[in-house]
């Protein structure tokens, strides 16, 4: 007698199979996630994606339209559009990753302590959000940019700070709920410890929920960083930047609007992206929420 | 009601009192010597004293705190580094930003309630998809880079809209929309793609809800039963939601007045960084907070009038 073996897949591989499934049905998920995994590769490897260094100037070509030497033309300086957007990536990728990933180490334990163990610090920890809630995102950036002094670490730091309040709001929320769980309470019926408990427990039925927030948090990090950048918060020029370059280009709208287009569809493109990244990731991880 | 009020009034006197320390604590955070921007050129020690004891600078924070609550409280915001009095430098740019908000709002609300109840009906079909991708593409564009699209467009191209500037109301109605037609839109459409969202699922919601199939096995008319049964329901969730884009509003509007060279509170926001005007920065921080504060007190006494389950569920608390 001869059988076929049956594959043995343990829960986790099988669950991943399950959303790699379901994430590969959602082609603008796809794509974003293309595009996404493009615009890190270049702004990591911008040094061999780029045709020319981003200072590097032509006098010969100022303010040049798209040729093939200068693939998006030039700008008043005659260096390569298309290199310093290029270049440009770098810093918009690294404030919105570094950001999001500083407002979610601060903000999460935070909303977590909150949320778990109620009580007066979890009353302190609401009244404080309140407060920064207080500011609008941008204020409170820009506000932060302004007394940090500005550079891109500065313009990433005060971008992660202004992140956190909401941030703080959804991880306490979200432990809220969790903690009236079922298996909460029979974890806890069990002896188990706090650190067990949102260990193992709680923590891990948050990812998802974290996970969605993280992508919709990186483009509006991005967005903010080219805001600064654009008031002259952030990064400072010669530096190439997405906003650096939209602000240098304002005075040339009139001869070469080109300048003001292609730095803007960069931003476009990416916080795109990563927007129905985070829509599809939600859709991928939570079904109740397909629409 | 009145207990609901008050108690909502009380917590939101509490965040009041708390960022107002934040924003004096955080202004003095900022570096430089505030006497230095006063005495603009004038290094001269003796000048510069002379301007610390003027202003107060040398005492402890505490007693500079309690002396500018307490001015402020009776609306004097201190003067800026012009000699300007802050609050009435504040008031004479209120009024051109409140126009580009409630121009934007105007925008914002009328194109997104009515674009998320098209593609809530028509679910699924063209004009649907249409109307969810422009709201997504309208989350994901920068205010400022639309405003230099339109510039470039309806100024430079067509030469339609002036670039910027901005003329009062009461001197040239048509002139003054004119100035504000470009800032408002930009600043409208993120709104309106937020609007839209919510509108669209919130009517989906009311559309497969008990009450909506009820009315339509009454016989009423598809206009009457969207019209006056799920619209109205769904208009409650998007009040909060409103409201809570005011915040965005205020950000977006600091931007546009930049792009659109309005001289509003936004634009006196920036300045007053780039100035290093600790009087003025804190006073426009205060009025930035303590406005958005009592906006959102507006928000939540509304909604509670408009859906009394919530005042319900709040006091059980």
């Amino acid at each position: 007698m001869s059988y076929v073996e049956a594959p043995t897949l343990s829960p986790q591989a099988r669950r991943r199979r399950i959303y790699g499934r379901r994430f590969l049905r959602r082609p603008a998920a796809v794509v974003s996630l293309l595009i996404v995994v493009g615009a890190i590769l270049a702004a990591v490897f911008a040094r061999w994606v780029a045709p020319y260094s981003p200072d590097e100037t032509d006098f010969n070509a100022i303010l040049a339209s798209p040729s093939r030497e200068h693939l998006l033309g030039t700008d008043d300086l005659g260096r390569d559009t298309f290199s310093r957007i290029v270049w440009g990536a770098r810093a918009s990728i690294q404030a919105g990753f570094l950001a999001t990933v500083l407002a979610m180490v601060v903000a999460v334990p935070i909303g977590l302590i909150a949320g778990y163990y109620r009580g007066w610090l979890d009353t302190v920890i609401a009244r404080v959000t309140d407060v920064l809630l207080a500011f609008p995102f941008l204020i409170l950036a820009v506000g932060l940019a302004a007394i940090l002094g500005p550079s891109l670490l500065n313009a990433t730091l005060a971008l992660g700070i202004a992140a956190m309040p909401p941030l703080i709001r959804i991880a306490r929320g979200e432990v809220l709920a969790l903690r009236e769980e079922d298996y909460v309470r029979a974890a806890v019926a069990n002896g188990a410890n706090d650190a067990v408990i949102i260990g193992r427990h709680i923590l891990p039925n948050m990812t998802s929920t974290l996970l969605v927030q993280a992508t919709l948090t990186i483009p509006a990090a991005i967005i903010g960083e080219a805001v600064l950048s654009f008031l002259g918060l952030g990064v400072q020029p010669p530096t190439p930047s997405w906003g650096v370059m939209l602000n240098a280009a304002q005075p040339y709208l009139n001869e070469a609007p080109s300048l003001a287009v292609y730095p803007g569809l960069a931003i476009v493109i990416v916080a795109l992206a990563f927007n129905l990244l985070g829509d599809g990731l939600r859709d991928v991880l939570d079904p109740k929420t397909e629409r | 009601m009145g207990v609901f009020i008050l108690r909502k009034s009380g917590a939101a006197l509490i965040v009041v009192f708390l960022a107002s320390v934040l924003v004096f604590v955080g202004v003095r955070a900022i570096p430089g010597d505030p006497a230095l921007a006063y005495a603009a050129e004038d290094r001269d020690p003796e000048v510069l004293a002379a301007i610390r004891e003027k202003y107060g600078l040398d005492d402890p924070l505490p007693v500079q705190y309690v002396r500018w609550v307490g001015l402020a409280l009776q609306g004097d915001l201190g003067t800026d580094t012009r000699g300007l009095p802050v609050a009435e430098t504040i008031v004479t740019r209120i009024p051109l930003t409140l126009e580009l908000a409630a121009l934007s709002l105007l925008i914002g609300t009328v194109l997104g309630i009515a674009a998320g109840v098209i593609a809530a009906v028509r679910r699924g079909k063209a004009s649907d998809y249409a109307a969810t991708t422009t709201a997504l593409l309208g989350l994901s564009v920068p205010h400022f880079w639309l405003g230099l699209l339109m510039i470039i467009v309806f100024s430079v191209n067509l030469n339609w809209l002036p670039a910027g500037g901005y003329v009062p109301f009461r001197e040239d109605p048509v002139d003054n929309l004119k100035h504000m037609l470009m800032p408002a839109i930009v600043l409208g459409t993120g709104l309106s793609a937020v609007i839209m969202r919510q509108m669209r699922s919130a009517m989906l919601e009311s559309l497969g809800a008990d009450y909506v199939r009820t009315a339509r096995a009454k016989g009423l008319s598809e206009w009457s039963v969207v019209g006056k049964h799920a619209l109205r329901n769904s208009l409650i969730t998007v009040t909060t939601v409103i409201g809570l884009q005011l915040g965005a509003l205020i950000s977006g509007a600091v931007v546009t007045e930049q792009i659109f060279g309005i001289a509003g509170f936004g634009r006196l926001t920036v300045d007053s960084i780039a100035q290093r005007d600790y009087a003025l920065l804190q006073g426009v921080v205060l009025v930035v907070a303590v406005g958005y504060v009592v906006v959102n007190l507006l928000v939540d006494i509304s909604y509670s009038l408009i859906n009394p389950r919530i005042r319900v569920s709040g006091a059980s608390n």
